[in-house]
């Protein structure tokens, strides 16, 4: 008995008969299942039959059980198809089926007819068949139907996306292939070529193939088993080269290899392996870079990427090498790296490869995705996603992105820390899935490149900060330095496009009485907005009267309007649109518009920045017109002076121009009557005294009210303290005499001074005369009023002190007010202006005035800045 | 999302991949309780974030938007019906939380439809509990599936828009399965007829599930043993593929010298019920059917709130549909004296063994229902299977809220113990009804009950009905013992009375739901209406 030809059918008829019993232990209700069960079962029969025909004792026997393979056969290839279109989805089936299975009842008919195989002969190998009139048609049509199966196998596997239907029709189809190779080898060594029928052996590879992709859900990727299958024949054949040369060799020094004992043999094939390691390394090396051809170096870079990035600091060159090698290594659509955004809030993109532009994926940090990723430290696919029942606590939007992203692997950057980023990788080009290699090889990508990300991000985020707080100050200084709020618009929109994308913005105010919002500013860079305040004033139509007190941010337009003044923006192709309230001491003085045409293009950094901003922009407005408002009071309030004053001067001239003749007249009338006691004597007298005081009134007046539009002017000279105490002390001694008060005059000399005073000795002498006859006014009969000069520090200060009663610090409050009269002095003939008058000339020479009280009496002192004599220079 | 998008045929059925779809369907199951609450949490922030931008949200929410689940229940006011109606009875759209694609309609057993409408996130979680509630009705063990594309399932459910209808028509979307009726044929028919039909049809194609109500089931169970008595043949029968059923099925149950029971015929791998009377059913229609019935927990306006796990014991809480709260018992009745009392609630993970609560749920998904009194009081009967290993607590229906009938503040019956001691005292009977009634102003539970027989007392009826009571019931005994009174009242009506009013009622065109008179509380209309039929004795 011939082993090797009768013992393969016997293991095709069990096996086929075990699987079936496996594939309907599975899934006992499942029509596939059944189907596919009656497959191996006519399998297992065909083999029967075969090791029956092969076993054979006469060749009249053997043709018996020939006759049963050519029956066996029909149903073998009319189930396989069937079971193929149901596999593959195949729609209206029906008549298809009814003809495939009315072409098996046909040859199954025909089989023992003597038609499709006539008799036996011997043939090298054992029994071979002579072929019947109708063996060519009996072929053609039932390897036809398993060919047309192929043909439906490869039509689902290009339209499948799915990666295990695609590996479950590559298993049987690459089955059914070697079926059809078994009937080729069979036929050839019937027309007695010297070739082996192997269609025993393809059947149970075909068996068992096909049994695999129905009964295991996970299959092994299909190329990576014929990568790996390719290198081990490539190896193995080598290996048998050389152990062929080696013998050969040996036997050239006499020495017999084969006849070596077995232990020799085993030793000798031991240490042929394990001199071929590096050759299998080597072999796998190429095979895998013919297999990868495109993506081999990247697939290499990938390895060493986290070593390479480490030194880098740069966030954006990091990361953008990550998910451009990765797209490339991975043959992937899409690559988004995710990163914590400055509040530990959000995962956000910071690069991506192939993600739609449209898309703004965000993950909250408290989603499950985040969640199980830091907990499990695994990766995540998106078929766990879909079955694991802690994914249905997902949120509708987060549903929709993670649709919208088509994601098919989410893998965790992890630290010691926890997670600090997020890989994420959509399908493969190939519809694949991700190979145990490529998992393998992500997983060591992720481990190296976490720490580098994250060390990064926190530089990034610094760096952010600072160029923030230098923006902020910035602003904050033109903000203080600058009133035109045109400029400062223009400032702050070039300073923001900087920091954000702005393709649009615009800034609405109200009024200070919160009237309607109304556009202050706008600018555009976008060629889809013809006009930025054409597009302002629009959205302003749909904004309520007033300004909005909260933000309103939406970071897609395209997915979401809730508003017309959205839709507005959407038209004119803005994807991102933020709307900030303008504040300032609480009011809302209007809003601040940004818009972009990238989605989701505001982080919540970005929007933290652009509050302060908003709120920098909002205290320039309020400034503003804080001080626009001050300007207008100010300018009315010297309007009315100036014409208070003008009314003043008209009226003191008016008065002036008689009161001179008065005055005169009134001296003269006095002199005439000078010697005359009578009554005429006495009113000659009063009518002179009295129009010198109305002349000194009216003089007062107006010089209060030149003090008052500030149109007097001093002219200063280098002035002599003591000349200016002789002028006053002589001008003022007449009113001395007449209330028999002394004048103590305590002024040094010139030598004794270093310097002298810059000043204009007319006022100077007006202020002392006023000082000092309010002094000799308010101090008793008989008394002595003080004239002193000295230096303090740089000044020269000037003091006249009376004998009157103490000035409480009440009063030396309002004293220098004007029209306040001393209670003393009420009735006394003042109009309370002459301190007024003296203060601001005092000021005006750069010096203060004040008063000082004690028992003895008080002290009006003011000051003047001394200037030193140093030789011309000053 | 789109209902396209969420129905789509799932693909694990086909590719026969066990574990995946077990994990899928029935991986709540798997959950330890803090898991549990964080799924919870989570989708109820999701739900107050849709609720907050809609109209009736907002009026439910009283303006306020809670930031977590504990300032959810402390803020929001409890709901019923009656606060939704305005928006629901008109159907708008555009004030729920989220837009729906179907309204689901109640049986309208108090009188009036509820309507409820389901978003298509809603609906894609009906149909694959339901699908959870198959694959459990024929499990063994954990991670046995016997639900796979092909199965033949028999439908024994009212249509759509009843919640039931929806369910199995939006379930066969996800798995090929052959309806038993076919939905599209079945839709017009009145319920009986459908029943008829669907049993016929299996006997030429088979059947592998039901899904129906229990005493369907039960009452299909008794009429086969007098099938095999008064055998009609018919076209159906004489079908090949039925006779090819029958055949073994009568030789199997002559050798076992007892009637004919489904068993005999279908080998079904599971039965879904749902309803307050499967447990009243349970060991007959294991008996009829050869499988326990699967108790599901179900109502319109929340869909599935639980169901038993495959040992078919008590009940596990369903995570993904809604956000449930506990009234504790003592405060529930605090709640029914006082109306305006706003009883506290607990959550899943503070309920205690042994307490019976009134459950108060709001919908995830974009549902409407918030914080919304279903009237249902159920018990939690352990706080995880040791059995099974399920980690959740285990629940029991225990009754209607306003189903409760109080003798003499004592004694609180409700439709199960009442039903069950009915069914206990071993006398076939048609129907019952039962009420509080005053006779010379004491309370007394006036039971209103149609026997088989009408050759016995209802004096005895109601003695047989005290003693299965008093070893039904604690309180009851303990009522009977201390106060030495007789509770209870029984009315025997004469046979046919209840089918007369069924078909006074299909007559006037009533609805399916009101075919029959209530078991608890039937107002007096309506015993007025059942006494009318007869003549009355007892």
């Amino acid at each position: 008995m011939n082993v090797y030809y009768q013992v393969p059918p016997l293991i095709g008829f069990g096996l086929s008969f075990l699987l079936a019993v496996l594939v309907i232990r599975q899934h006992p209700y499942s029509f596939l299942h059944r189907i596919f069960a009656i497959f191996l079962t006519s399998m297992g029969l065909w083999a029967l039959t075969v090791f029956g025909m092969r076993t054979s004792d006469t060749l009249d026997n053997a043709l018996w059980w020939e006759k049963g393979i050519f029956v066996a056969y029909p149903v073998i290839s009319v189930s396989f198809y069937h079971f193929v279109l149901v596999l593959t989805g195949f729609k209206n089936r029906g008549r298809i089926l009814a003809v495939a299975y009315s072409l098996m009842v046909i040859f199954i008919g025909l089989a023992p007819t003597g038609l499709v195989v006539s008799d036996m002969k011997m043939m090298w190998y054992g029994y071979g068949f002579i072929a019947g009139p109708m063996l060519l048609s009996y072929i053609i049509v039932l390897y036809g139907i398993v060919i047309l199966a192929i043909f439906q196998l490869v039509k689902a596997y290009r339209v499948s996306t799915s990666s295990v239907e695609k590996n479950r029709y590559a298993y049987v189809g690459v089955g059914a292939i070697l079926c059809v190779l078994g009937l080729i080898s069979d036929v050839v060594a019937e027309r007695g070529d010297h070739v082996y029928p192997l269609g025993i052996v393809r059947n149970i590879l075909f068996t068992m193939l096909t049994t695999y992709a129905m009964i295991k859900y996970h299959l092994l990727d299909f190329y990576m088993v014929i990568r790996r299958g390719t290198t081990y024949v490539i190896v193995s054949a080598l290996g048998v080269g050389v152990l062929i040369g080696v013998v050969s060799l040996v036997y050239l020094f006499g020495i017999d290899a084969w006849s070596l004992d077995t232990g020799m043999k085993v030793a000798f094939i031991i240490v042929l392996a394990v001199l071929l390691q590096p050759l299998l390394k080597w072999t796998q090396g190429k095979v895998d870079k013919w297999f990868y051809r495109g993506r081999y170096d990247y697939l290499r870079v990938l390895e060493s990427l986290g070593e390479e990035t480490k030194t880098i600091t740069d966030l954006g060159v990091i990361t953008a090498s990550l998910v451009n090698t990765v797209a490339a290594a991975m043959q992937c659509q899409s690559v988004l790296v995710l990163l914590p955004d400055a509040e530990d809030k959000w995962f956000v993109p910071v690069a991506n490869r192939g993600v739609p532009e449209r898309l703004s994926p965000r993950i909250r940090q408290d989603s499950v995705v985040v969640w199980w990723l830091g907990q499990r430290e695994d990766f995540l696919s998106r078929e766990q996603i879909s079955v694991m029942p802690y994914f249905k606590a997902l949120t509708a939007a987060e549903k929709e992105m993670l649709a919208q992203l088509e994601a098919e692997l989410f893998v965790p950057l992890l630290t010691r820390e926890g997670l600090k980023g997020i890989l994420v990788l959509g399908r493969k080009l190939s519809e694949q899935d991700y190979s145990p290699e490529e998992t393998r090889m992500l997983r060591v990508v992720a481990r190296q490149m976490a720490t580098t990300l994250d060390n990064a991000r926190l530089y990034d985020l610094q760096m952010r900060r600072y160029r923030e707080q230098a923006l902020l100050a910035k602003l904050s200084t033109a903000v203080s330095a600058e009133l035109d709020l045109k400029k400062i618009y223009n400032l702050f929109i070039r300073e923001l496009k900087e920091a954000v994308p702005i393709d649009f913005a615009s800034t609405n105010l109200m009024d200070e009485k919160g009237g309607p919002l109304v556009t202050a500013f706008a600018i555009t860079v976008s060629p889809n907005i013809r006009s930025a305040h054409e597009l302002a004033r629009k959205s302003l139509e749909h904004i309520p009267g007033r300004a909005e007190p909260e933000l309103h941010y939406n970071a897609n337009l395209e997915w979401e309007r809730k508003s017309p003044v959205e839709d507005r923006f959407y038209e004119v192709g803005m994807r991102s649109l933020l709307r900030l309230p303008l504040r300032s001491k609480g009011s809302v003085l209007g809003n601040f518009i940004l818009a972009t045409k990238t989605p989701d293009a505001y982080n919540a950094e970005d929007i933290k920045l652009l509050q302060q901003i908003a709120i920098q922009l909002a205290i320039a407005i309020d400034k503003s017109r804080l001080y626009e408002a001050e300007r207008e009071a100010r300018l009315e309030l010297e309007r009315q002076d100036r014409d208070r004053t003008d009314l003043v001067n008209a009226l003191v001239h008016e008065i002036k121009t008689p009161l001179t003749a008065m005055v005169a007249s009134a001296e003269l009338l006095r002199e005439e009557l000078a010697s005359d006691d009578s009554a005429l004597g006495d009113l000659s007298r009063n009518l002179e005294v009295s129009t010198h005081n109305l002349d000194r009134r009216i003089s007062e007046l107006m010089d209060f009210a030149k003090v008052q539009s500030m149109e007097t002017l001093v002219q200063v000279q280098p002035v002599s303290v003591h000349d200016v105490a002789q002028r006053v002390t002589a001008q003022i001694s007449e009113l001395l005499q007449s209330r028999q008060q002394t004048l103590k005059l305590e002024v040094p000399e010139l030598p004794e001074l270093p310097g002298y005073i810059k000043a204009d000795p007319d006022r100077i002498n007006q202020v002392l005369l006023n000082l000092l006859t309010n002094a000799s006014k308010f101090s008793g009969l008989n008394q002595t009023i003080c004239l002193r000069s000295y230096m303090l520090n740089s000044d020269m200060i000037f003091e006249v002190h009376d004998s009157a009663p103490p000035i409480d610090a009440q009063e030396r409050e309002l004293i220098f007010k004007p029209y306040y009269r001393r209670s003393k002095g009420k009735g006394s003939g003042g109009l309370g202006l002459g301190l007024f008058i003296s203060k601001k000339l005092v000021q005006l020479h750069g010096g203060k005035i004040w008063i000082e009280s004690d028992g003895s009496g008080n002290s009006f002192k003011f000051s003047l800045p001394l200037v030193y004599d140093t030789g011309g220079k000053t | 999302m789109k209902l396209d998008s969420l129905l789509k045929k799932d693909g694990l059925f086909s590719a026969g991949d066990a574990e995946k779809i077990w994990l899928k369907y029935c991986g709540f199951l798997d959950l330890p309780l803090d898991e549990f609450m964080v799924i919870q949490k989570a989708l109820l922030m999701d739900q107050i974030e849709m609720a907050s931008n809609s109209e009736l949200g907002r009026k439910m929410m009283q303006g306020r938007k809670p930031a977590s689940m504990e300032e959810f229940c402390r803020t929001v006011p409890f709901t019923t019906y009656s606060d939704y109606e305005p928006y629901l009875s008109q159907k708008r759209d555009d004030a729920m939380p989220a837009k729906p694609v179907i309204w689901a309609h109640t049986s309208g057993r108090t009188g009036v439809f509820k309507w409820a409408p389901y978003t298509a996130a809603r609906v894609g979680r009906l149909a694959d509990d339901t699908l959870a509630a198959f694959i459990l009705s024929a499990a063994n063990r954990k991670g046995e599936v016997h639900l796979w594309d092909g199965v033949k399932v028999v439908l024994n459910l009212p249509p759509a828009p009843y919640i039931t209808g929806i369910m199995a028509g939006f379930s066969a979307q996800r798995i090929s399965y052959r309806a038993i009726p076919p939905l599209e044929e079945a839709a017009d028919m009145e319920f009986q007829e459908r029943i008829k039909f669907g049993f016929k049809m299996a006997l030429q194609t088979g059947a592998d599930f039901a899904a129906s109500i229990a005493v369907v089931l039960a009452k299909v169970g008794e009429s086969f043993g007098q099938l095999g008595r008064t055998a009609k043949f018919s076209w159906t029968t004489l079908h090949p593929m039925a006779m090819l059923r029958l055949l073994p099925a009568v030789i199997k149950s002559k050798l076992a010298r007892r009637p004919m029971l489904p068993r005999d015929i279908w080998h079904v791998k599971g039965l879904v019920c749902g309803g307050t009377d499967t447990s009243i059913y349970r060991d007959q229609i294991a008996h009829y059917w050869g499988v326990e019935p699967l108790d599901v927990y179900v109502a319109t306006e929340t869909g599935y709130i639980a169901m038993q796990g495959w040992d078919k014991k008590g009940m596990s809480f369903v995570p993904y549909s809604n956000f449930y709260e506990f009234i504790p018992e003592e405060e529930w009745l605090k709640s029914r004296v006082d109306k305006k009392y706003q009883p506290t609630t607990v959550l899943m993970d503070k309920v205690e063994e042994g307490k019976v609560y009134e459950i108060v749920i709001t919908n995830f998904h974009g549902g409407p229902f918030l914080r919304y009194r279903i009237g249902d009081l159920i018990k939690i009967v352990s706080l995880k299977d040791e059995k099974t290993g399920v980690r959740l607590p285990q629940m029991m229906f225990q009754s209607r809220a306003d189903d409760v009938i109080d003798i003499a503040g004592f004694a609180r019956l409700d439709e199960k113990s009442i039903w069950r001691s009915i069914q206990n005292i071993n006398l076939p009977y048609e129907d019952w009804s039962a009420r509080k009634e005053y006779v010379q102003e004491k309370p007394v539970l006036h039971i209103y009950l149609e026997l088989v027989r009408d050759d016995i007392d209802s004096r005895e009826v109601e003695r047989l009905i005290d003693e299965q009571l008093i070893a039904l019931d604690k309180n009851y005994s303990d009522l009977r013992k201390m106060t030495q009174v007789e509770p209870i009242v029984v009315t025997l009506l004469q046979p046919g009375t209840f089918q007369q009013y069924q078909k006074g009622k299909q007559a006037a065109g009533f609805d399916l739901a009101h075919l029959k008179p209530p078991h608890m509380n039937a107002p007096d209309t309506i015993i007025q209406d059942l006494l009318s039929r007869q003549g009355a004795s007892g």
